[in-house]
């Protein structure tokens, strides 16, 4: 039997943290929605943004129109910090296609 | 991810599947988990393939790589350890140095790592500096990767070697330098290598982890040099005259581009030089002046795209008292569009929509300054066309410069014996 060893052309991977723990309800919670202003995002997020509050009253949604719309407006610390002063519990990001 | 068929993302779409799938949504908020909770850094082990004799393990070899899609769709060589290591000749860094991390995946690639893109593309030791030095400026800020990887703009990277360097690897300069050429393999090589790369390691698979609607420039991406010893007196390389690099130094040059025309530039013969030059370039901006929503990004600090041109042209013109600026300056005021038209094609709204700090002007250039744009003397030495490779997505142009190993000289007298004469 004839051996060779080859090299896993896929790289190394490095995770610094886990994901980040769910949230046991909605009930009560806060979500922030952040929007990349592209792919019809002005129409899915009001109304997702509707049919959570008919299946959880309390839920309390903060809409995209208040944090920074864009691509690369919301890929920043200063959005992420935006959003932990908001009180923000989970956040919804769309829409890519 | 909640994910969908496209038609929910298209204009007027019905929205109705939101309500069947919002299930998943709360799921995604609330159940989810993730498959993996180890935290720290996994370098996957190597893989040991096995045939009755060494044709039947090389077989074998090649089967795998295929079944786990780490192939572009063309016969490969299998990175053996001993494949590999010859390859790491080519560099004095250790094959543990992490280059980059390459989105959308977030695989870390190291030396070694693109030692096996390289092997894997047909690659040679003295390409390694090059591919490690285009690596490192693709995933500079400035180029933005981890936002065209992904993108269903079909974008790829350019890559343009100045010093002497270009030479010695036998990268071409002139005739077909964006296409197959056994006589200067090395730019074919290094640009599969890279996109071996940013698939295996970035995870770019067609309609998986990129969107590009019709992929990038085929297989190999555009990796080539320019042809400095055809520049006009006065002229400065692409990496003295845009980048600031010192004269004479090895460095690459790197933007994303989505496009590339090719113009037929010379007149019927009839005219005068001056004619046939003054022509030519307002048949190039016709070319240019084009509007491409992906090259806002880059209006101020960027390019609008690379122009090459071939030395017979550069000279002519160059012999008419056209230098770099005057032709950048013409192509400028020449590539500039109507408001009324860019209203007409809702254009002005994606300006308005981006975060450009000009206002609308009428006519609308298509960049913010003449000097954004980039003219790299290369192509086949003749007169009849010029190349227009348009940016899309990329803020900046990025350069770095080429670190070449200690034993150097004995690796290009190595290619000379393996390749033959210098062509």
């Amino acid at each position: 039997m004839y051996s060779l060893m080859v090299i896993n052309p896929t790289g190394t991977i490095e995770t610094t943290r886990s994901h980040a723990p769910r949230l046991d309800t909605l009930e009560g919670k806060t979500i922030a929605e952040l929007s990349d202003d592209q792919w019809q995002a002005h129409r899915t997020f009001p109304q997702l943004r509707q049919l959570l509050r008919e299946i959880f009253p309390t839920v309390r949604i903060i809409p995209y129109t208040e944090f920074p719309m864009g691509t690369a407006q919301i890929d920043s610390e200063y959005t992420a910090d935006l959003i932990k002063e908001r009180g923000a519990q989970a956040v919804i990001v769309g829409n890519a296609a | 991810m909640v994910i969908f068929p496209v038609d929910l993302f298209l204009v007027d779409s019905d929205l109705y599947p939101l309500k069947q799938n919002l299930g998943r949504f709360v799921n995604g908020l609330t159940r989810w988990q993730s498959k993996t909770r180890m935290v720290g850094i996994r370098k996957p082990p190597n893989i040991r393939v096995e045939g009755e004799d060494y044709k039947e393990a090389v077989i074998n070899g090649e089967k795998l790589f295929v079944k786990n899609l780490w192939w572009d769709g063309l016969p490969l060589v299998l990175p053996t350890e001993e494949r590999v290591a010859w390859i790491l000749k080519g560099t004095d860094s250790s094959p543990l140095n992490h280059v980059g991390r390459i989105m959308p995946r977030g695989g870390i690639a190291t030396v070694e790592t693109l030692a096996v893109a390289l092997a894997m593309a047909g690659g040679r030791p003295e390409y390694l500096p090059v591919l490690i030095a285009a690596l490192q400026a693709m995933l500079s800020p400035e180029i933005r990767h981890e936002k065209w990887q992904a993108t269903s703009c079909s974008i790829y990277p350019v890559a343009i070697v100045n010093g002497p360097v270009a030479k010695q690897i036998r990268l071409n300069a002139g005739f077909g330098l964006l296409g197959p050429d056994p006589q200067h393999p090395a730019g074919g090589c290094i640009g599969r290598a890279l996109r071996l790369l940013q698939q295996n390691v970035g995870g770019a698979l067609p309609g998986v982890g990129t969107m590009a609607m019709f992929g990038g420039m085929r297989y190999t991406n555009a990796v080539f040099a320019e042809d400095e010893e055809g520049l006009p007196a006065g002229w400065e390389p692409l990496s003295v005259e845009y980048m600031r690099h010192p004269k004479g130094s090895n460095v690459v040059v790197v933007s994303a581009v989505s496009s590339a025309t090719n113009i037929l530039r010379r007149g019927t013969g009839k005219e005068t030089l001056e004619e046939e030059a003054e022509n030519s370039l307002r048949v190039i901006a016709s070319y240019m002046r084009s509007l491409n929503v992906n090259s806002l990004v880059s209006y101020e600090q960027g390019t609008p795209g690379i122009l090459l041109i071939s030395s017979t042209i550069a000279n002519q013109l160059a012999s008419l008292g056209w230098t770099k600026e005057k032709i950048k300056l013409f192509l400028w005021e020449n590539t500039r569009i109507p408001l009324s038209e860019l209203e007409r094609m809702g254009f002005s709204r994606w300006i308005q929509q981006s975060n450009l700090t000009h206002t609308l002007q009428d006519p609308w250039p298509i960049t913010s300054q003449p000097t954004n744009i980039a003219i790299v003397v290369a192509g086949g030495r003749h007169p009849t066309h010029a190349y227009w490779m348009q940016s899309a997505m990329c803020p900046g142009v990025a350069s770095v410069g080429i670190k070449l190993p200690a034993r150097w000289d004995e690796l290009i007298k190595e290619a000379e014996e393996d390749l033959g004469p210098m062509p």
